[in-house]
């Protein structure tokens, strides 16, 4: 479920890798080769990806003892490189920041040699301890890193983006409670853990132990019980409040092998409760408990549990907070309900009662306006999938919890149904197996979503209390927009230090899952750039020189940078040819 | 994350919680459980003796689970458990208001090989005992064990950190009654100094070593891999490489001349050399070794640490496999391949040394081969799609219930086999050919004045015809309505048959007639042509051998596992230890047993002490079978047999 969250997601906010079908890979006179350094060291035995950017799988080659590489007998093309060694920073070749994607195209024409320095950064090291309160090992645990992201106009702390895989992400403490992170990029961390326990378990007391050992005074009475044994998340040095979590900030290739964790037990509670359905009725319902309020954005923080057949339901271990639970009952012969409540828990159980009211219901169709594809043949393979806009920010942080994408089948007479939604504002996507094949050429995009006759543009769907949307149409289109062309600095040279943005002039499109918001793009060595996937409409186009890829959706930072920017009118389906030059 | 943008359901949702009350106890806990009993006690460390703060204790009803392989304990489920506490920093831990009745206490703490009421070695079994109203139970020992652990530096030919790379514990271990290195659930990579360290090790010998197997594929494979990577369209790739044991294809890798070769993760990359060779770090055990059966064994008890495990990686010139497979329709595509080491006798490690895939012409190539002798296989399973059947009510379900079932194999299995010797250039031009396997077909009788069981009975009983050299993969026959069978093809070789699941509960397996010979926890050789004649009986009746054990000193001994081996195990053995005629049994609490015998024969019995493994492999024969005592059984014979315990050493 989560995995699908993400692919829905990548859907609206990037435009598909672009595939051709696998003929002989076409080969060439061209040579793109260079070197692998570090501080104007080489760098032996680093692997080099060449990423073509024609849907071929990449090209990997080794550097030598002197850090040089070579790709021959290439095509003529602009190619992407990136360098990569376990425990040193994955370089994209030409990126702003070291370790973060995206790079820029190395133009290579027929018959020519490029060479390119690509420089690469030792990683960064988090080491450190889980340890209880009595200072004793903990091990088997896994301690996560995690950084601050602003999403739309939210700071969120997020688990951090690996660029590669080795030493980076979550290791389990060994025997001795002890870690070790590296390859890490510089940056500013944070680290939580999140153990668990049996529930229900109950910390003995010495009172008790005294009491219970000592024999012939069985008359004396027990002492109290010890209180019952759960963990919140815990983060560095030993909080379990976001808001004290310890900065760790790491530069190349620095050591930090101090990073303990303390983890104490925290008073946890018992949620139980009875959901029913508005005849009184027991519900079979699945609940979904999320903290208030909080700055994590985290798979895995939302616990969900399903109620028995009776109704009835139980959390264990529920540290203390105030949660928010979204309840969902459906099955095939009853509409779908929903209910929503809060509260509070410290360490004191509780039993609630949860009334559901009935859900609402998305209905429409698809239809396909292409000028040069046959529409799929079986439209019962296409998933349309609704997202709702408080939920895209944890499908945008990869914590995307089960519930957060609602997914309805196509009919083969492309009528399609979206059940179980409750009230909220919905971000439309669909995909089916073959959907892009192209880069701009050949494929299908969502271009137009109407209710009944109201061309909604790139707003959500509203959905009401209590009623259903109906006649929702969603076209997809053949052709989609782009706009290209080649930028240069005051005095005519490439400017491939640079980012192109386009956004749309609309400013109610500049939310988080708008179609009209794509990601900013480096152009080549050559200076060309292309922004695909782009819905007829009016935009801006933008150079700047620097962003992060969650600025695109910023309103902030896109009023900042909207004085420096011209405005461009793409066609339906039109190549938008727009050359840039940057003025002094 | 607020209601901000939506106040009025905000509203609605406060309106509908109704909390109606709160509880201070639950009925999962240590307390509230209407008895009077008191159960107390200490968790220690059984190396050390000192007391273990913080482990989780549990007290639940009836015999302790066993612990897994890696020691860990199953909780018990929530029906059962009577009481959950966290032990003190003394490692005491208290359950009162405990009725009367049969209870087992188990204790957990990561790292610690988890202890329970009667457990005398990390994974051995655990007894459950009984109190009565009113008692005090304030004595009880529960002893955990620390895990062991292994520690290194890992360097590369050129003297530097090997960061990255997985490091493998493997256990030395007997399968099929030969000695094999086996996964122990434990691999670690080495950090960016080098180092690893592989904690939580269960008490054993271990093997550490370091893997590198290629995977190589045509350029235009893995492209049309990639784009229906990119286009959501990968099924029918996946398909036909789950159906050939191909390995999933990777997206980036290495290209040599029109091929790809990619490792997985936690192996070095190989380095391009001259003439389409490839320098890899092969496969590499501690020392310094390629060859498993001289692989340093590490003999580990509870809580040992072992440092200094260093490994350094040499570089090799790694070969070429090349040619095309062949089936019976001509060149066969997208097939996957495997190439395995032709390791010592005495040592068996099932691990590829390099993965193919065939491209659209069948052509195949296999990079980055060290020198060596090995085995090509490739093989084809047909495509078996599960079936929803209902299941009867007679079985106890509800009406409408379904069960997922494999349908009977339909088609052919094919396989290849061809040795390859690699030295110092490459070897091009095979041609392997997929050949048809032998199929075993056949029926079962029911012999006993039970009633013969009902068709959708025999449907349930599944055959496994299982390997002794892992040449086919193990593969499961399923019984038509009339009881008959046929399995899939194998490739020749020695083969075992059991039955998975019997008709009912009133039936076991009496014997199995290939070509007239009883089978039935014995191997039998598989050649070219299929069998025709395989005759599978069941019974109705049992055969049991009950009595007393009685320790050294005259007295019951009440801790001892009952183990019944074939007499004939020298035999047994050499054959690869087939099961289907070794049976266990525990004594109970007086100190009497009583055991099922499997099969008629002959067999030896013996008491095992409850400190010593009870794990049949060689050396448990030897050091048993003198001690046994031989007993003869027929079918539906039932014999005593007093039993005195064994000696461990």
């Amino acid at each position: 479920m989560r995995l699908a969250a993400a692919l829905a997601l990548l859907a609206i906010v990037a435009p598909h890798t672009q595939t051709r079908e696998a003929g002989p890979r076409p080969s060439g006179t061209a040579v793109l080769g260079g070197r692998v350094v570090h501080d104007g060291t080489a760098v032996a035995r680093a692997v080099v990806t060449l990423d073509t950017g024609d849907g071929r799988a990449d090209r990997q080659t080794l550097t030598d003892d002197d850090g040089r590489f070579a790709f021959e007998r290439l095509p003529a093309g602009r190619f992407l490189l990136t360098a990569s060694k376990p425990g040193w920073v994955t370089s994209f070749y030409g990126s702003a920041r070291p370790g973060r994607p995206p790079g820029v195209r190395v133009a290579v024409a027929d018959a020519a040699r490029a060479d390119v320095e690509i420089p690469i950064l030792p990683g960064a090291v988090i080491a450190g301890r889980v340890i209880d309160e009595s200072g004793r090992p903990m091990a088997r645990q896994f301690p996560w890193l995690l950084e601050y992201r602003t999403i739309g106009d939210r700071r969120l702390l997020t688990r951090a983006r690996p660029p590669s895989m080795v030493g980076y992400f979550e290791r389990m403490t060994d025997d001795r409670g002890q870690f070790r992170l590296f390859g890490l990029p510089p940056g500013t961390y944070y680290l939580v853990t999140t153990p668990t326990i049996a529930a229900g378990a109950r910390i003995a007391t010495t009172e008790e132990v005294r009491w219970a050992t000592q024999t012939g005074e069985s008359g004396i009475p027990p002492p109290p019980p010890g209180a019952i044994a759960g963990y919140a998340s815990v983060f560095h040095p030993g909080t379990t409040d976001p808001a004290g979590a310890q900065p760790i900030v790491v530069g190349a290739g620095d050591v930090r092998e101090d990073v303990d964790i303390r983890v104490g037990f925290v008073p946890v509670a018992r949620l139980t409760g009875v959901v029913t359905l508005p005849d009184g009725t027991p519900a079979r319902a699945t609940l979904t408990m999320k903290l208030v309020d909080s700055p994590i954005s985290l798979e895995g923080m939302n616990r969900r549990v399903t109620a028995s057949p009776d109704g009835r339901f139980t959390f264990q271990n529920v540290p203390p907070g105030t949660y928010v639970l979204a309840v969902r009952a459906a099955s095939d012969s009853t509409p779908a309900f929903w209910g929503e409540a809060t509260v509070t828990v410290a360490g004191q159980d509780q039993n609630m009662g949860i009334a559901l009211v009935p859900a609402s219901v998305v209905t429409g169709r698809v239809a396909f306006a292409g000028t040069s594809l046959a529409p799929p043949a079986d439209l019962t393979r296409i998933r349309v999938q609704l997202i709702d806009t408080e939920s895209l920010v944890s499908a945008m942080t990869g914590a995307a919890g089960p519930g957060t994408v609602h997914s309805g089948a196509v009919a083969s007479d492309g009528s399609f149904t979206v059940p179980g939604l409750t009230p909220g504002r919905y971000v439309a996507a669909a995909t089916w197996p073959g959907m892009r094949t192209g880069d701009g050429t050949a494929g299908w995009w969502l271009t137009s979503i109407r209710a009944g006759d109201r061309d909604l543009g790139d707003a959500p769907i509203d959905v009401p209390a209590g009623a259903d949307v109906r006649a929702v149409t969603l076209t997809f289109s053949d052709r989609i927009g782009a706009i290209e062309g080649v930028l240069v600095d005051a005095i005519g040279r490439p400017a491939p230090e640079h980012f192109v943005m386009a956004f749309p002039v609309d400013r109610t499109s500049w939310t988080p899952g708008s179609r009209r918001i794509v990601a900013p793009v480096r152009p080549g060595t050559d200076g060309r750039f292309r922004l695909a996937g782009l819905p007829a409409g009016e935009y801006h186009l933008a150079v700047v020189t620097a962003v992060e890829p969650d600025d695109a959706a910023d309103p902030a930072f896109l009023e900042a940078i909207l004085p420096g920017a011209i405005t461009v009118t793409v066609a339906d389906g039109e190549t938008l040819r727009q050359d840039l030059r940057i003025g002094r | 994350m607020t209601h901000c943008g939506r106040p009025f359901f905000a509203v609605v949702a406060a309106g509908l919680a109704i909390v109606t009350g709160t509880a201070a106890t639950g009925a999962q806990t240590a307390t509230a459980q209407g008895g009077t009993a008191v159960v107390a006690g200490q968790v220690i460390d059984a190396t050390t003796g000192r007391p273990v703060g913080g482990a989780v204790v549990t007290l639940a009803l009836g015999a302790p689970a066993d612990a897994s392989a890696t020691g860990q304990q199953p909780l018990a489920p929530a029906q059962s458990r009577r009481g959950v506490a966290v032990a003190n920093s003394d490692g005491r831990f208290v359950f009162r208001d405990v009725p009367a009745g049969t209870f087992s206490i188990t204790a957990t703490r990561p790292g610690f090989a988890a202890g329970a009421s009667g457990r005398r070695r990390p994974g051995g079994p655990g007894r459950p005992f009984t109190i009565g109203n009113g008692a005090r139970l304030t004595n009880t020992t529960i002893s955990i064990w620390p895990l062991a652990a292994i520690g290194g530096t890992v360097r590369d030919d050129r003297g530097d950190a090997a960061v990255g790379v997985a490091v493998w514990a493997l256990r030395r271990a007997v399968v099929n009654g030969r000695l094999a290195l086996t996964f122990a659930g434990s691999v670690e990579s080495t950090d960016e100094r080098g180092r690893y360290r592989l904690a939580n090790l269960m008490p054993g010998s271990y093997a550490v070593q370091i893997r590198t197997h290629t995977q190589t594929a045509a350029v235009s494979t893995v492209d049309a891999w990639r784009a229906a990577v990119t286009s959501g369209t990968t099924g029918p790739m996946m398909g036909q490489m789950s159906q050939t044991g191909g390995l999933r294809l990777t997206t980036a890798g290495l290209v040599v001349d029109d091929w790809q070769v990619s490792v997985s993760s936690g192996m070095t990359q190989p380095i391009p050399g001259p003439d389409g060779s490839l320098l890899i770090h092969p496969t590499l055990y501690h020392p310094s070794t390629t060859d498993p059966g001289a692989a340093a064994i590490l003999t580990l008890e509870a809580g040992d640490e072992r440092l200094g495990i260093d490994l350094t990686l040499p570089l090799v010139a790694g070969m070429r496999i090349s040619g095309v497979l062949e089936g019976p329709e001509g060149p066969a595509p997208g097939h996957g391949l495997r190439l395995y080491p032709l390791g010592p006798d005495r040592l068996d490690v099932d691990q590829a040394a390099a993965y193919g895939t065939t491209d659209r012409a069948g052509r195949f190539a296999l990079l980055g081969v060290p020198p060596g002798r090995y085995l090509l296989r490739a093989y084809r399973v047909p495509m078996r799609t599960p079936v929803a059947r209902p299941v009867p009510s007679a079985a106890g379900a509800l009406p409408g219930t379904t069960v997922e079932v494999l349908p009977p194999s339909a088609g052919p299995s094919l396989y290849a086999e061809l040795p390859v010797a690699v030295g110092t250039s490459h070897v091009d031009d095979l041609v392997v050919q997929l050949q048809a396997g032998a199929r075993l077909s056949g029926h079962l009788v029911f012999d006993g004045t039970t009633a013969r069981p009902p068709a959708e009975r025999l449907q349930q009983v599944s055959l496994t015809v299982y390997p002794m050299a892992g040449s086919s993969p193990a593969n499961d026959a399923r019984v038509d309505t009339e009881g008959r069978f046929t399995t899939a093809g194998y490739a020749p070789g020695r083969y075992t048959l059991f039955t998975g699941r019997a008709p009912g509960p009133e039936w076991t397996l009496a014997s199995v007639r290939v070509a007239g010979v009883d089978v039935a926890g014995r191997t039998f050789t598989i050649g070219t042509s299929d069998i025709n004649d395989v005759v599978v009986t069941f019974t109705d009746t049992v055969m049991t051998l009950s009595g007393t054990v009685r320790a050294a000193d005259g007295g019951t001994e009440t801790d001892a596992t009952i183990v019944a081996f074939p007499a004939d195990a020298r035999e047994w053995i050499e054959a690869g230890m087939p099961r289907g005629r070794l049976a266990t049994a525990s004594t109970s609490s007086n100190g009497t047993y009583q055991i099922r015998l499997p099969l008629p024969g002959d067999y030896h019995v013996v008491a095992v002490p409850l400190d010593a493994s009870p794990e049949v492999d060689p050396d448990f024969v030897a050091r048993f079978a003198p001690q046994a005592v031989r007993v003869s059984f027929a079918r539906g014979e039932t014999k005593t047999q007093p039993l005195t315990i064994g000696r461990a050493r």
